[in-house]
């Protein structure tokens, strides 16, 4: 009776403990489906949401520019996925295949792209951007997301090469096929699943800055999701509306990423484990 | 390769030729900019060690305190959450991929929504740890969780450990996958209890994962802006300046770009130490 009643008392307890670790979350999750009226209350009693509430929502989207702000960020994140996998998978590839002079110097220039940290690059890269007066520029965002994921993308990618039999790419040069058809029709559809990992990881490193938008972008237009809601959501003593408006924007900008996230988190996660982590 | 040479360092080079020009726009001509902007005086411009003999001074001392105190403490609590519940979530549940995904969810979350979640949590009147330790009388005055010396810090690491404990649990996770359960349930038979079985066999064996995972995380933390920086902006009375917004505060409101680089310099220096550790890790765990 003992050995039956295990499994079901630790998946319980398992669920209790995974329900409070991602509490943080879930709460902002709960709290944003409350009404803004009675947002904040002293009472204990009052702070579950009585019934679903989208007001929230609506007052968010309404206000400011959250949509608009949500959008840009689409466009932003996904020309950065497709870039990165562009600009790192010929690379990748390269590294793991092709021997040629100043292989290993590139190897070691992505160790240290790897080693400089975004917020030491980050102000001078503001100066740079200035001085070619392309401050509050969305195509230098993207650039600067998209080399920002050269390194994880590259090492990622590389592990899926070098996993491929080399015997299955030099079949193919036996059958008179040059580079670019066993790129095409040999490696590229073996790779899918690290592309998939690659680009995951690149459209949310992107969705989620907030460094380089904020520092970056200044101008309301050109606001991405995370700065704009920094700039017209928080502040020092807001009201309550405001507050629950705060929840529903914070729940908005997660879910993509989110959802993303629980889509590829298998390849995401295979990609972590080869030892190559940015956050 | 039937290929020639010379067709392969064409293709080489082509192929790796977009990154490396991007690489070295982006991360090397801002980073050359800062480690020459450190070694010039702010005004004269001339050539000197002022911006390294602040970094020994008042200024920029407490500031490193507050963020080795915040990266300690977070990959300290990192590990300690990550490894029982590495453990917990290794066994036979049910529904254990939906609690793993759930556990790693944090890395995907938006900073600026993590901080919305622990600027809610601890908001002084209406978060709910107050709401709860008013009501049970464990408070007897609500704590200002974010405005407090002490408070600000510990809420600031939590946040922090929040977002690395993914990581740390990913790598603890698959290493204690590594080890077969048969040595575990050998020493068991040869009368090993539960907690000599964890101290002598799954605890040594997860060590290398355990150090690498915290000094991958510590670098993180290390460098980690946004998330002070949206929770308190470094106040109260600057006790969670980090070195992050130390930087960032000597750049735009100082204006002193010479100090700002030797900041970056010292963020940047720390890594490479860190990362030195852990390849010396890696190449010995292999």
């Amino acid at each position: 009776m003992r050995k039956r009643l295990r499994y079901p008392l630790r998946s319980i307890f398992a669920a209790v403990v995974v329900v409070v670790v991602i509490f943080p979350f879930l709460w902002i999750v709960v709290s944003s489906f409350k009404n803004p009226e009675h947002f904040l209350t002293l009472d204990l009693g009052e702070a579950l949401p009585k019934s679903i509430d989208f007001t929230s929502y609506r007052l968010a989207l309404r206000r400011a520019d959250l949509l608009r702000w949500m959008l840009t960020s689409l466009g932003v994140a996904s020309t950065t996925m497709f870039l990165s996998l562009a600009i790192s998978a010929p690379m990748a590839f390269a590294l793991a295949r092709l021997r040629f002079r100043g292989r290993s110097t590139v190897g070691g220039l992505l160790i240290l792209h790897y080693a400089v940290p975004s917020v030491t690059i980050a102000i001078p890269l503001f100066v740079l951007l200035a001085a070619l007066g392309q401050v509050n520029s969305l195509p230098a965002l993207i650039l600067v997301h998209s080399t920002l994921t050269i390194p994880f993308c590259t090492w990622v990618l590389r592990d899926f090469y070098n996993a491929i039999p080399i015997e299955i790419e030099e079949a193919g040069y036996t059958d008179g096929a040059g580079l670019l058809q066993i790129l095409r029709h040999i490696v590229l559809p073996l790779s899918i699943p690290g592309l998939l990992a690659a680009g995951a990881y690149a459209f949310i490193l992107s969705w989620n800055d907030f460094l380089f938008a904020f520092i970056l972008i200044n101008s309301q237009d050109n606001f991405t999701a995370p700065v704009g809601i920094h700039a017209f959501f928080t502040g020092r003593n807001i009201e309550q509306s405001l507050w629950a408006q705060l929840m529903a924007a914070s729940t908005l900008v997660s879910l993509p990423s989110a959802a993303l996230f629980a889509l590829f988190q298998r390849h995401l996660v295979a990609g972590f484990l080869s030892g190559s982590v940015r956050g | 390769m039937i290929a020639s040479r010379n067709f392969l360092q064409a293709a080489g080079l082509a192929m790796v030729g977009p990154a490396v020009f991007l690489i070295s726009t982006v991360v090397l001509a801002p980073f050359s900019y800062v480690v020459v902007q450190s070694f010039l005086a702010k005004g004269s411009g001339a050539i000197s060690l002022a911006n390294f003999q602040w970094l020994t001074g008042p200024a920029f001392l407490p500031s490193l305190w507050n963020s080795v105190l915040i990266t300690g403490g977070s990959v300290a609590i990192e590990i300690l959450l990550a490894v029982p519940l590495a453990i917990l979530l290794n066994q036979p549940l049910a529904g254990r991929a939906i609690l793993r995904s759930v556990i790693t969810l944090p890395w995907a979350i938006p900073t600026i929504a993590v901080a919305t979640g622990f600027l809610w949590l601890g908001n002084t009147n209406y978060g709910l740890f107050n709401q709860i330790g008013l009501a049970s009388g464990v408070f007897p005055e609500p704590i200002s969780f974010l405005g407090e010396r002490g408070w600000a810090t510990t809420w600031v690491t939590l946040a922090h450990a929040w977002k690395g404990l993914p990581l740390v649990f990913l790598l603890v996770l698959a290493s204690l996958q590594s080890l077969s359960n048969e040595i575990v349930e050998a020493a068991r038979v040869d009368g090993a209890g539960r907690f000599k079985a964890f101290a002598y066999i799954v605890l040594p064996h997860l060590m290398p994962s355990i150090a690498l995972a915290g000094v991958l995380s510590a670098i993180f933390n290390f460098a980690l802006f946004d998330i002070t920086f949206l929770l308190t902006g470094g106040g109260p009375s600057g006790s969670t300046t980090t070195l992050p917004l130390l930087l960032y505060n000597q750049a735009f409101r100082a204006l002193d770009m010479g100090r700002a680089s030797a900041v970056g310099l010292v963020i940047f220096l720390s890594g490479v130490v860190a990362l030195t550790v852990v390849f010396r890790l890696s190449s010995r765990s292999r």
